[in-house]
């Protein structure tokens, strides 16, 4: 044969083994490791391209490097054999069949039970064998209990009950929770099978928890063991599942929870939305017991919100939820507060839910007043702006409501204040923080504070003594609280206070244009004073007239008077029997009139704060224009109160009332003179005050003219600018 | 500079702030225990109760009791308020009001009842008397009320009292400011309605009496079943009947009497209703006293007693010749120093009034003059020279005399200075032989003329707002009319010397 064909036959021999070795398919598990390993990939890439001489160092330098690694490493698990295996094989492709019964050895010992991948030749097989036989033999290995893991030499192996182990020394070990480790060392010898028997002892129970759904926390005696997790969990226990009329994939992993002491146990199951469970288990022996599957009813209730104002939003436990009305079914067992939130107003509540209820709240938005501070209350003690939230939930007027103290602590942080901002006693003199700040000051904050908790307000209670305190509530806007004095543990004073901050002044009264009075023996209602273009004065009464009858009924005084009024409604014709100065009886026929009302700017037993939000509120949905003139008006003399001159001057400038006695335009004239005068436009509160003095209107419904006041003031003008 | 000043005002603030802070958390602090707390709360609920059922003696002791048995009670200072307001203005024992209120402002400086001592220091300073000095005094202490404790309803009382200071020294315009920014500002307080009351009787001594009828009007309708609206009612009542009645007769006859018919009460020196509304008739052997329903309730015997009055105390005392006795024996000589040194016993006395101060105005017949006497008796100077025959006194402690000489009317202050003066003859009216004047609550003053039988009635600036008679054969005329009183109400109870009883008018 000429060299050239012996080249041909040896490229041909090369290649064919090449090829059979090249159509090994590697393990998937190989192909994986090898991924993360450039070293073995590029010897690999080399050895398929049977270029053994470069894939050797290549495979040197992979095997090194796999060397290097921890013993448990998946790479050199994985990757070491197969590089071992390359590389016997690329010696014994280069001649070298002692080096590669080395690698052999050396594979085996890394892993005993290998075996070679793919279609290789015969001879390799024959040397892979020899070396097999002088360096593995088998291990019969029993272990009690047989889920035991076991380890030989640290190594974790699956267990079997016959494993091939390399020849030499070795130490097996077998642990399970509940046994005391097992560990025994043994020598295994060329060409006779090591047996060992591993029997494990038991020492304490193991509890197997079993749960659907998952994520259930499970405490043992009250100490918490951690929550169950995604399963399913092995087949040793599906019976169990199935006796519970579950299927695998509905229930959690095993939650094995080892050292179990002997006696009885409660073991609780809990997740937020599902019904606590607790079962108690009996351990008499050490073993493995199986709790479960544990099923949890989902502890939900249903909640329906509707609202009286169609534009408010629905907020539970402080997650937006949309427009009202809002209806959810998985509304979890506990504690939530349930707001309704408008532009207008607020609606809080909270509400304990169980299992099975169907809650439905029908929401009135009030103007609403954030509670954020207590001062001087028991540090460490329960928040008493819950405790005062509750309190006065009755009121009909205004929402008070504790916003979460996390949001509360970090919006006073972050204005700089402290809990006593708001601070003051009964007499309205400020406490605490509450004397550092000037009127403009609280103005700006309130207003600020208010915007932050979208209310219309903000409060803050004071802690007088052990169960006294002083609520203050400012509207934003006001730089000037109303203080309500009130004992919690005593209900009178609690309904007091509630219905101070519920009285609402009307703004119309019904009228027929005279005064009435009592006169001590004279049976009737004497007319003391009568407007001439009033219903009255139309109707022919005069001043000594006395009214006798209304409605054909005997009126003995001013009082029973009123009352047929206050049945009335505008428009109504009311029917009086009246006795003039000459003893003469006759009928009038009067119409009832309904007269503006408004709250005195000066009158200090108002709660001005609260009628301010109570008006911003209301004319946001006026409908009649002159009611929607009335409350503006009120609303610009409460602004006054408050010192928020040129807000009362806006909302007086959008008042048009009528010329004439009572509360008409020369009441609107006078308190555009106040704020303009307060504002430091002269010329303006001049004109104004004089407007005022030319009218016959009054202050309130009761007094005093406005003409007076307004002369005043004129003077005082003049003598300010003369000073 | 002002910045220095604002930071050193505002810690001033503060640290007096602390202190009240300090002070209340240790008055808690050292609270007494609530059973403690409990029983002053009852021993001070059981003196109002006798408060206002008048029996202010044991009232007195219960207060007296919190105050020394439980200090730290939560109801010691407004007993002190009490105590002061008790010997203001039913004891009148100024001292021992300033006593009781110093000690509230000492040891209860931020108490709930601090604001009222400040209240009790201004009426305690117009007490003294009415020279400018006192009257500043009374109103700074008022001013230091809102200014100290601003959302307080002794607010509303210290400004009430304020109105009641200016009024008395006659500066009426601001008087009335006072009273309107009681009402203004705390329209809902009791104080508002005595505000109220206040100020009507201004607006009519102003002549703007229909404006009164309006707001006495409001006080019913706001504070029905009170005091204040039983006063108010009366104040109407009196209203109506000068202001509005007219043309038409200002009283008619009622058809009441007081008395029985066969009493036939003799040399009667005087009739008059006391706050009770109970009527009582000076006559030769005492005083009867009849109820409204003029049933007799009491009868104080007296030897031909020239005069009586109600003391402080609610006893009847009569003048007997040169004396004044009261209802369990005390006495009092009357006793007028002469030119030459000597006393000379008063010989009759046609009148006597006491004053708010416990003096006594005694009309001596014999001198011709009116004296001013201590509670004892004591003389202490010359209030008017005249023959009076009648003296009355309104709330504002003017005086008005009937002088029997020259039938006229004097009317003074308190401290005898004339201020006006009705003549017998005028627009409207001729005084014949006038036997009796009254004031009503607006400082009206009627006068009875026994001559030409007429009831009068002058304004406070002396004019004529109405006349009253009957035809003789009339059932209910008065042709011998001796003597009358006015209820609260302003009805007329006369005597008739033809009749022998008193006729009720209304």
């Amino acid at each position: 044969m000429s060299t050239r064909k012996r080249y041909v036959a040896s490229a041909f021999r090369r290649t064919f083994i090449a090829l059979a070795i090249a159509l090994a398919v590697l393990p998937a598990r190989v192909a994986m490791a090898q991924a993360s390993d450039p070293q073995f990939t590029e010897a690999k890439r080399l050895f398929d391209a049977l270029d053994y001489d470069a894939a050797l160092r290549a495979l040197d330098l992979a095997i090194t490097g796999l060397e290097a690694k921890a013993v448990n490493d998946p790479a050199r698990r994985e990757l070491l054999p197969a590089a071992y295996e390359m590389r016997a094989r690329s010696k014994f492709g280069l001649g070298d069949q002692n080096g590669a019964k080395a690698d052999f050895v050396a594979l085996l010992k890394i892993n005993a039970g290998h075996a070679l991948t793919g279609q290789v030749s015969p001879r390799v097989v024959a040397l892979f064998e020899e070396a097999v036989k002088a360096t593995v033999t088998n291990l019969n290995l029993t272990v009690s209990p047989p889920t035991a893991k076991i380890q030989i030499d640290g190594t974790p192996v699956p267990a079997s009950s016959t494993l091939p182990i390399t020849v030499g020394e070795h130490t097996i070990s077998a642990e399970q929770m509940g046994y005391r480790k097992a560990q025994q060392a043994i020598t295994a010898e060329a060409g006779a099978v090591a047996t060992v028997t591993l029997t494990l002892e038991r020492v304490s129970s193991v509890l197997n928890i079993l749960t659907t759904p998952i994520d259930v926390e499970v405490s043992i005696d009250g100490v918490k063991r951690g929550k169950t997790a995604a399963g399913p969990p092995p087949p040793a226990f599906n019976e169990a599942i199935a006796n519970a009329k579950l299927t695998p994939d509905q229930v959690s992993a095993v939650m094995v929870v080892a050292d179990i002491p002997a006696g009885s146990h409660v073991v609780e199951f809990t997740r937020d939305c599902y019904v606590k469970q607790e079962t108690r288990i009996p351990v008499d022996k050490p073993d493995d017991y199986t709790v479960g599957p544990i099923s949890l009813l989902h502890a939900v209730a249903s909640l329906t919100v509707r609202a009286n104002d169609p534009r408010a939003q629905v907020v539970v436990d402080g997650q937006n939820r949309g427009s009202a009305p809002f209806t959810t079914a998985d509304l979890c067992e506990g504690e939530h507060t349930v707001e309704l939130r408008s532009q207008s107003g607020r609606f809080f509540k909270r509400l304990q839910a169980r299992t099975g209820d169907k809650l439905t709240i029908d929401g009135v938005l009030k103007p609403g007043f954030a509670l954020l501070s207590a001062f001087g209350g028991q540090p460490g003690g329960a928040d008493l702006r819950v405790a005062v939230e509750r309190l006065f939930d009755p009121s009909t007027s205004v929402t008070l409501f504790a916003p979460p103290s996390e949001q509360v602590d970090q919006s006073l942080r972050a204005n700089q204040l402290q809990p006593g901002w708001l601070a003051f006693d009964a007499n309205k003199r400020p406490m605490g923080n509450s004397t550092d700040l000037v009127q403009s000051m609280r103005r700006d904050l309130g207003l600020k504070l208010a915007s932050t908790f979208g209310s219309q307000g903000v409060a803050a209670i004071t802690v007088i003594d052990r169960n006294r305190v002083v609520l203050s509530i400012l509207a934003a806007g006001s730089n000037d609280p109303d203080v309500i004095e009130v004992s919690l543990d005593n209900a009178d004073s609690v309904r007091r206070a509630i219905a101070q901050l519920d009285r609402m002044p009307a703004f119309f009264r019904p009228s027929i244009g005279l005064v009435g009075v009592d006169v001590a023996d004279v049976a009737g209602v004497v007319v003391g004073g009568v407007d001439p273009n009033g219903p009255s004065g139309k109707a022919g009464i005069k001043v000594g007239d006395l009214i006798v009858k209304a409605k054909d009924q005997p009126i003995a005084d001013a009082a029973a008077l009123a009352a047929a009024l206050a049945a009335s409604k505008a428009n109504d014709d009311l029917i009086l029997d009246v006795k003039d100065r000459t003893g003469a009886v006759k009928k009038a026929t009067v119409k009832v009139t309904m007269t503006p009302r408004l709250i005195g700017i000066a009158d200090q037993s108002l709660l001005v704060n609260a009628i301010l939000v109570a008006l911003r509120s209301r004319l946001l949905a006026a409908a009649d224009p002159t009611e929607e003139a009335v409350m503006r008006l009120n609303l610009a003399a409460a602004l006054a109160r408050v010192e928020a001159w040129s807000d009362a001057k806006t909302e007086l400038l959008n008042v048009k009332l009528p010329e004439g006695s009572g509360v008409a335009n020369g009441t609107v004239q006078y308190l555009l003179g106040l704020c303009a005068d307060r504002l430091g436009n002269r010329s303006e509160a001049e004109a104004a005050y004089r407007a005022a003095a030319a009218s016959e209107s009054l202050l309130t419904e009761d007094g005093p003219p406005v003409k007076d006041l307004a002369q005043a003031k004129l003077v005082e003008l003049q003598r300010r600018s003369g000073l | 500079m002002n910045t220095c000043h604002a930071a050193a005002a505002k810690r001033r603030r503060r640290i007096a702030s602390a202190l009240v802070a300090s002070l209340a958390i240790a008055v808690t602090a050292a609270a007494q225990s609530p059973r403690e707390e409990e029983l002053a709360r009852s021993q001070y609920q059981s003196g109002l109760d006798f408060f206002q059922s008048r029996r202010y003696a044991e009232a007195l002791k219960d207060f007296q009791a919190v105050v020394d048995s439980f200090p730290k009670s939560s109801v010691a200072d407004a007993a002190l308020v009490q105590i002061a307001m008790y010997q203001l203005d039913v004891a009148r024992n100024p001292d021992a009001a300033q006593a009781a209120t110093d000690k509230l402002l000492k040891e209860y400086p931020g108490g709930a009842a601090a604001p009222m001592a400040y209240v009790m220091a201004g009426r305690l300073a117009i007490n003294k008397g009415r020279a400018a000095a006192d009257v500043e005094a009374a109103l700074a202490s008022y001013e230091r009320v809102p200014r100290l404790f601003p959302g307080s309803e002794a607010v509303g009382a210290a400004n009430y009292y304020a109105g009641n200071t200016l009024w008395l020294v006659r500066r009426t315009e601001e008087a009335l400011d006072r009273y309107r920014r009681v009402t203004m500002e705390y329209p809902r307080s009791i104080w508002a309605a005595r505000a109220t009351l206040a100020e009507a009787v201004v607006l009519v001594q102003t002549d703007r009496a229909m404006r009164a009828l309006e707001e006495l009007q409001r006080v019913r309708q706001q504070f029905p079943g009170t005091p204040e609206a039983a006063m108010a009612l009366n104040y109407n009542t009196i209203i109506y009947r000068l202001y509005v009645r007219p043309p038409q007769p200002a009283f008619a006859f009622s058809g009441k009497y007081i008395g029985a018919e066969t009493a036939k009460f003799r040399d009667v020196i005087g009739v008059s209703v006391n706050d009770a509304g109970q009527i009582m008739l000076g006559h030769k052997t005492g005083v009867a006293i009849f109820d409204a329903k003029a049933t007799m309730v009491k009868s104080v015997t007296a030897e031909e007693p020239s005069a009586f009055f109600v003391d402080e105390k609610g006893r009847v005392v009569t003048a007997r010749r040169d004396s004044l006795v009261a209802e369990g024996g005390d006495y009092a000589a009357i006793a007028i120093p002469q030119k030459d040194g000597k006393l000379r016993p008063a010989d009759e006395i046609p009148a006597v009034i006491p004053l708010s101060n416990g003096d006594r105005l005694v009309a001596d017949r014999k001198g011709k003059a009116v004296i001013r006497v201590g509670i004892s008796g004591k003389y202490l100077k010359n209030f008017a020279t005249l023959n009076a025959e009648r003296i009355v006194m309104n709330s504002l402690e003017d005086v008005a005399m009937l002088d029997k000489d020259t039938k006229s009317i004097v009317i003074t202050d308190r401290e005898g200075k004339q201020l006006q003066k009705i003549v017998p003859k005028g627009t409207g009216y001729e005084l014949d032989n006038p036997v009796d004047i009254a004031f009503d609550p607006f400082g009206n003053l009627y006068v009875l003329d026994r001559g030409k039988p007429f009831l009068y009635v002058f304004s406070p600036k002396a004019k004529l707002l109405a006349s009253f008679t009957m035809p003789e054969k009339d059932t209910g005329s008065f042709p011998k009319p001796q003597a009358f009183g006015l209820d609260a109400a302003g009805r007329v109870y006369l005597f008739d010397d033809r009749s022998q009883r008193i006729q009720v008018y209304q």
